[in-house]
């Protein structure tokens, strides 16, 4: 039997834009709660890098 | 991952897939933030050390985070090569075998979420990891940090409903994704690039 064509995967630039919009909500967030302070800046860069960790870890199994 | 997705729906008969699938993703989701929750509190727990040890010293944790995000750039741009300290195993594929779908997907994300004890491909984990341990004023923050990076893993499952890939071979999504590997490293290099360049403004 043959398979359907599957659809095409998210191009990876869409997955970038949902990943900076998801980070700069995360970071808005974070600032927010923490006033500007150092920590929050460490933190938003954080949750850029573990936003990243989890996204980019699809594309290389 | 999204092989195992697709495999525990595939086996299921047409009329239970849909319900299958969406009890799997909830499985994952949880499983990962769980997983990721749990890592985060072991690196909270280091990181207080450091904090007891050395008091709320954010400097010397983020140039050395700004220092391994440059170091790993160089490694994704090809110009030299970095160790990538892991446990580098795979979640047992026979978990899927033995478990019911719901547990086998809470116990495989679990797993993911867990990091540095399965094999990871992003180089974003060691600034990461540099960061957290300088925030041990802050432990919720910390596990907040890598329950979200756990989460996000698992959710990266999502792909198989998004792309409608249930009847796609396992071997047709491995070499689809691997496809895609080059451009996801550099977009790697932008996210390490523009970390590095935010850490680095801030210690100046």
């Amino acid at each position: 039997m043959a398979l359907a064509e599957p659809t095409p995967p998210p191009s990876v630039r869409r997955v970038g834009a949902w990943f900076g919009l998801v980070v700069l909500m995360a970071c808005a967030v974070l600032v927010a709660l923490t006033e500007s302070s150092a920590p929050a800046l460490m933190a938003s860069v954080g949750v850029a890098l573990g936003i990243w960790v989890g996204i980019g870890s699809l594309f290389s199994p | 991952m999204a092989e195992t997705v697709s495999w525990m729906v595939k086996r299921e008969t047409s009329a239970k897939r849909f319900r299958v699938t969406c009890r799997i993703l909830r499985c994952f989701l949880a499983g990962g933030l769980v997983g990721g929750a749990l890592m985060g509190l072991l690196v909270a727990g280091i990181a207080r050390l450091f904090y007891v040890a050395l008091g709320n010293e954010l400097r010397p944790f983020s140039a050395a985070a700004a220092a391994l995000a440059i170091a790993y750039l160089g490694t994704t741009l090809g110009v030299w090569r970095m160790p990538k300290p892991q446990i580098a195993q795979q979640v047992p594929s026979s978990w899927r075998e033995v478990f019911p779908p719901g547990v086998a997907s809470f116990l495989y994300a679990s797993a993911l979420g867990l990091t540095f004890f399965t094999r990871i491909g992003s180089l974003a984990l060691f600034p990461l990891l540099a960061l957290s341990l300088g925030l041990g004023q802050w432990p919720l923050a910390i596990v907040s940090l890598f329950a979200i990076t756990g989460f996000f893993r698992a959710a990266t499952a999502l792909i198989v409903p998004v792309s409608d890939w249930i009847d796609v071979s396992g071997w047709d999504i491995f070499s689809t994704l691997t496809g895609q590997a080059r451009r996801a490293q550099r977009l790697e290099s932008v996210v390490l690039a523009v970390s590095a360049a935010i850490l680095i403004v801030n210690l100046v």
